[in-house]
């Protein structure tokens, strides 16, 4: 069983139902078609939950007649992964967050850089000096294309300076 | 057939400018393609706030030579590294791979590179005669039609995605539900804001798309990562084949082609179906099957011309109709959007000059492929090497900064990261999420087309009955709907028991 397509279907019909009771306060045109996607959406989960709950069972009925001591995830994207490597996809995507928060103080500059080594540190899978080479670059081409090309309004340096 | 339109297109390709962009999103886009991991659609997401400040013509043609360029690019890790750097390059490995193990990397290359070429400049072609042949049949469409025609294009996209139909359907109806936020356009109620301004105007399908798209291919490169070095294989042999070898593949290689612009045409499938569907046909094809799977030439030329043709197939539905045949031509057509042009019939008529600008930048794209290719193809070995932990770092970086410019807002960015996140929930759930962008498109259109039909018939679902054109659509589309469902299985089984007994009998 596929513990995340049977969370995803739980959290289709949450979502569903709070798009269908919002909807039920606005006027009929503007209600209409919020509400036939609300019930589309409750439907084709409450399936996904059927699936995996009978994907569940059949797994269980087969156990038990072969013996099989064996409990394989199911092959749609569910795969184990070490925690390892986990728990860093999770630490990266905090840095992501805290990065995006920290360009409006600390600047662009200070904050990618400090993003990207931090995120490679986590990982522990590139070496020091190609980091640091990258991150020059990364940081370059980026400053290049959208500061100096496209004009985008960001801050390069804190600011409190 | 406007002939106008087509030499407006074509004079406002061949500037010094958009043939620059053409050659540098090529070998973007190549570069792109061949690290494994990275996806054109990707990298399409990621350019496209690029294409805010330049002018329609600039931004389209640099993203088509990005979608054509990583299109070949997938072969090169295929081939050196047994490792397809995009999703359509997959069956290239089979033969591809073997081939460089033998010494004959350089002769793999080079004809994905011819067999990409052709498979591109045909479907070029297919798309330059094909949709004004389309464009005169959908003026007979109204809103009833465009209705159908959408409803059609996200059941068909839902049950062609990858992973269980169902999964496809749910991901293709949360795009539609999640299209609905912002301010109605009838009545001006904001819907499902929550009290938030940033939400008043909708979800910008830009933010979904990066969030959706290059967040997870980011975190599942990083869940990957090992820190192992990547070993690809040296070109020791010449790039460019010989005019025998070629004359030799030429048959399989229009086949192949020929298969990429119908699969493309599709709306849901795309590049790996493409490929494989090709590589099948090509071994049924051929004298001595033995050799596939151990280095036949004619195992590359196929998959790679086919997933090059996909590119002018997938766009003949997104030109014609305003459907996007692929998540590619999802961003193609997002690109459109943001330049203040609305998908739909009327590209063709209205925004014929743009629309033909991309028919001919797909097609120099192509012959542009092929001077890059010569050029570039032995660079991008390096490229493959790059690790994986590096490039995750990239991406978000990017991510971030393209989420921000759209519109300048750290809100932006907020959300593309909460999609990003959905993303990669759904990527665990086996759920693709090319449906959920497409329902994002298609939503507004789908609303619109209702309210117009609904005025049209006097507040009756009958006025979907009274268009022969509508009614076979939706009769299409409840069909792949229910093939979704148990029901079809049930039916199915029933019958089959039916004919067994039947047999049974009359034997007795």
């Amino acid at each position: 069983m596929n513990t995340s397509r049977l969370v995803l279907g739980i959290f289709g019909v949450g979502i569903a139902v709070v798009f269908y009771i919002d909807s039920t306060g606005y006027p009929d045109q503007a209600a209409q078609m919020p509400l036939i996607y609300s019930t589309a959406v409750v439907l084709l989960s409450l399936g996904i939950v059927a699936q995996e709950l009978l994907s569940l069972r059949r797994h269980r009925t087969v156990a038990v007649e072969s013996r099989d001591a064996h409990s394989n995830d199911d092959a749609n994207g569910d795969k184990s992964e070490a925690p390892g490597r986990l728990l860093a996809v999770f630490i990266t995507f905090v840095l992501a967050i805290i990065y995006s928060a920290l360009i409006n103080y600390a600047g662009y500059l200070l904050s990618t850089v400090a993003f990207m080594l931090a995120a490679l540190l986590v990982t522990r899978t590139v070496s020091v000096a190609f980091s640091l080479v990258g991150i020059a670059a990364v940081v370059a081409v980026i400053c290049i294309v959208f500061i100096a090309f496209l004009g985008l309004p960001i801050p390069l340096l804190p600011t409190f300076f | 057939m406007d002939t106008s339109l087509i030499v407006v297109g074509l004079v406002n390709v061949i500037t010094l400018t958009n043939i620059s962009l053409i050659l540098g999103g090529t070998l973007l886009g190549l570069f792109v393609g061949a690290m494994p991991g990275l996806s054109a659609t990707m990298a399409l997401a990621l350019l496209l706030p690029l294409t805010y400040n330049m002018d329609p013509a600039s931004g389209l043609s640099m993203l088509a030579a990005l979608y054509v360029g990583a299109s070949y690019g997938g072969s090169i890790s295929a081939i050196l590294l047994r490792t397809p750097g995009t999703p359509s390059a997959a069956a290239t490995v089979l033969d591809g791979y073997p081939l460089s193990q033998q010494g004959q990397a350089g002769r793999a290359l080079g004809i994905s590179l011819f067999a990409s070429f052709v498979g591109g400049l045909m479907s070029g072609l297919a798309l330059l005669t094909a949709a004004p042949l389309l464009g005169v049949v959908v003026l007979e469409f109204g809103p009833v039609e465009m209705f159908a025609i959408a409803v059609l294009g996200i059941t068909i996209i839902g049950s062609l995605a990858q992973g269980s139909m169902i999964s496809g359907l749910l991901s293709g109806a949360l795009g539609l539900l999640v299209s609905t936020v912002g301010m109605d356009f009838l009545t001006g109620t904001p819907r499902m804001t929550f009290g938030q301004i940033n939400l008043f105007s909708g979800i910008e399908f830009v933010v979904a798309l990066i969030g959706l798209f290059s967040i997870p291919q980011a975190l599942r490169l990083i869940e990957k990562s090992n820190g192992v070095a990547k070993i690809a294989s040296k070109i020791t042999d010449r790039l460019i084949p010989s005019f025998r070898e070629l004359k030799q593949l030429m048959p399989n290689i229009l086949r192949s082609g020929c298969i990429g612009i119908i699969v493309g045409v599709i709306p849901g499938t795309g590049g790996d179906t493409a490929s494989w569907f090709a590589y099948n046909e090509a071994k049924r094809f051929a004298k001595d099957k033995s050799r596939f799977g151990k280095g036949d030439i004619a195992g590359v030329a196929a998959p790679e011309s086919a997933n090059n043709a996909v590119v002018g197939g997938a766009l003949i539905p997104t030109i014609a109709l305003g459907i996007p045949g692929s998540s590619s031509t999802a961003i193609l057509l997002g690109a459109l959007m943001v330049q203040g042009i609305l998908p739909g019939p009327n590209l063709l008529t209205d925004y014929g000059d743009v629309t033909y600008t991309l028919i001919w930048a797909v097609i120099f794209a192509n012959v542009g492929l092929l001077l890059v290719g010569l050029m570039f193809t032995k660079a991008c070995v390096s490229v493959t090497k790059v690790p994986d932990a590096f490039v995750a770092c990239t991406i978000i970086t990017l991510c971030i900064i393209g989420s921000f410019a759209i519109n300048n807002s750290i809100f932006d960015v907020g959300l593309m990261l909460g999609f990003g996140l959905f993303g990669y929930w759904l990527s665990k759930a086996g759920v693709s999420p090319a449906p959920m962008v497409i329902g994002l498109i298609l939503g507004p259109v789908m609303e619109n087309s209702f309210h117009q039909s609904m005025l049209i018939g006097n507040h009756s679902f009958a006025v979907f009955l009274d268009s022969p054109i509508a009614i076979v659509l939706l009769c299409i589309a409840t069909l792949s709907v229910f093939q979704a469902t148990p029901l079809f299985g049930w039916i199915k089984t029933l019958r089959r028991q039916r004919s067994a007994k039947t047999e049974h009998q009359k034997q007795l």
